[in-house]
């Protein structure tokens, strides 16, 4: 055969076969010539890559493991579970705050131990916010001071700043940071929530540059934090479900809130009459509508679902099924045949949360902390 | 345009190098660019096709004579006889077959389905090339593609730094 006469690929072509290549290959075709880091930097090209191949699954660590005296590992992963890169070190004990349009990832260093931000495309951290400073209370020298702080970190809309947020519980304090600023001294103290927020239900999500929160008290209501201006909204959004809340109480196993196709959703594992996990988003475009966009089944070894992202061609879910002996696993759920398929090349040891993250193929311009 | 019944309407296309074959409408309008000229009224006669060689519009008509729908472009139903899946088996195998071409003929296939647009040929000479390249060296890919290396050494140098973790 000869080999000699093929003509080199028009640019066009390339960009279509570079769409198609995984991410990693991608990465490293950038030494090919000059001219590919440019195709590949623009922004289309990240956009056309994605609807092929999904953004990231972010996992930072399985935190029941022994924890490495240097840090745990993050794991970044294609929609298939394959493991494309492992990051040494920059793991933590789960992910802080969500979405699914960002490019960065929070990640906690344990409860009350501060987070730090990682760039998943570059492996650097960005930012590390130690926990905030205990006194002693000499009164009280026997009792072990946890402290509890929530984090969230977001994205604002106009400004396209990074966030981080930081409540501080017994202190009703709530401060803000810029990513790029000085975690020292930077903090900007802001009103606190304006009723407390719970340090057992997952961390904060940040959608369309509004930060939410699940409340206190019912657990099924929802602060909004506005990451631009700072400030909390005045009027809480009530969960979807209407009726007797010591009632719905009872006949819920867990409620937490992730985001699905740009949306904030809630998610809600029912434990009475059919087992099963209700996610419902939310339409705050106009009047609050919260709609039932998923209903699953659950089988007796599952104990809660994580909706992860509607996979590309739509329909179909990506799952993070918590199953038996606190293992964890993904799943794909078919809403057409109403099962569930189990995604084979995923790691056999998953962390509690994994987040989903849009990989960067530009460079990162600002941000030089 | 309606959908045309029954009937197998002609359409002559013509390449370059003087060569012209004459396929069933349906066949050619597998290639979107195709159907819009014939949807415009623009292929009365016959269709020009710029570019393409002979031997390559020969395998590209090939490959849509195999590829257009049963139904309507052999005038016969739908066979209900052989299940979608097997038919899909079947397409599979035969794709693997038709791509087995030298490189030269493969990029050629992947330029003639970019510009005719036809989306079946263009994923598999596509996907073909990246399955052959995703794990190759950047020399590997530099000749596979005839791609020259225009970085200098110091860019270059800096450029796998950065992308260090790719090459582990």
């Amino acid at each position: 055969m000869s080999e000699t006469t093929a003509v080199p690929l028009s640019n066009d072509t390339i960009f279509d076969i570079l769409c198609r290549t995984p991410f990693r290959s991608v990465c490293r075709f950038r030494c090919v010539s000059r001219g590919w880091p440019d195709l590949i930097s623009a922004p289309d090209f990240a956009a056309a890559h994605r609807s092929r191949h999904g953004p990231l699954l972010v996992d930072t660590g399985y935190f029941r493991q022994e924890k490495p005296a240097a840090g745990r590992d993050m794991r970044l992963m294609d929609m298939e579970g394959n493991v494309i890169r492992v990051i040494r070190v920059v793991g933590g004990f789960g992910i802080t705050c969500s979405s699914s349009l960002d490019d960065l990832i929070a990640v906690s260093r344990g409860p009350s131990n501060g987070i730090h931000v990682v760039d998943p495309a570059t492996g650097e951290v960005l930012l590390t916010c130690p926990p905030m400073e205990v006194k002693t209370l000499e009164v009280h020298p026997f009792i072990a001071m946890a402290r509890y702080e929530i984090y969230g970190f977001g994205r604002a809309i106009s400004s396209d700043e990074y966030k981080v947020v930081r409540i501080a519980k017994d202190k009703r304090t709530c401060e803000v940071l810029t990513l790029g600023d000085d975690p020292s001294s930077a903090w900007r103290r802001t009103l606190p929530p304006p009723i407390s927020v719970p340090t057992d239900v997952g961390s904060p999500v940040a959608v369309n540059g509004i930060m939410y929160f699940l409340a206190d008290e019912t657990r099924e209501t929802l602060l909004c934090f506005d990451i631009e201006s700072e400030q909390w909204k005045a009027n809480m959004i009530k969960g979807p479900r209407k009726g007797n809340p010591l009632e719905m109480r009872r006949k819920t196993a867990a409620i937490c809130i992730s985001e699905l196709n740009g949306a904030l959703c809630m998610v809600i594992a029912e434990k009475q009459d059919s087992r099963s996990t209700n996610i419902w988003t939310l339409d705050d475009s106009g009047k609050i509508n919260w709609i039932k966009a998923y209903s699953i089944p659950m089988t007796p070894y599952t104990s809660r679902y994580m909706p992860l992202m509607v996979m590309p061609g739509g329909g179909k879910l990506l799952l993070q099924c918590h199953g038996p002996a606190q293992s964890v696993i993904l799943q794909i759920y078919d809403p057409r045949t109403n099962t569930s398929t189990h995604v084979m090349k995923a790691p056999k040891q998953l962390g509690d949360r994994i987040a989903i993250c849009n990989f960067r193929f530009h460079r990162r311009v600002s941000a030089n902390n | 345009m309606a959908t045309r019944e029954a009937g197998k309407k002609m359409i002559m296309l013509k390449s370059p190098d003087g060569m012209e074959f004459e396929v069933e409408e349906a066949v050619a309008m597998e290639s979107q660019t195709i159907r819009k000229m014939i949807e415009d009224d623009c292929a009365d006669t016959a269709i020009l096709i710029p570019n393409i060689n002979s031997k390559i519009l020969s395998r590209v008509i090939e490959y849509c004579n195999k590829h257009v729908p049963t139904t309507g472009a052999t005038g016969a139903a739908a066979s209900d006889t052989v299940a979608p899946a097997a038919l899909a088996e079947d397409l599979k195998i035969w794709d693997a077959e038709f791509i087995k071409v030298n490189r030269a003929t493969r990029f050629d296939l992947i330029q003639a389905a970019s510009y005719l647009n036809i989306k079946g040929l263009l994923d598999l000479t596509s996907q073909t090339t990246i399955d052959t390249i995703s794990d190759n060296s950047l020399e590997e890919i530099r000749s596979f593609l005839s791609t020259k290396n225009d970085y200098l050494p110091e860019e270059e140098q800096t450029i796998r730094r950065e992308n260090q973790w790719a090459f582990q």
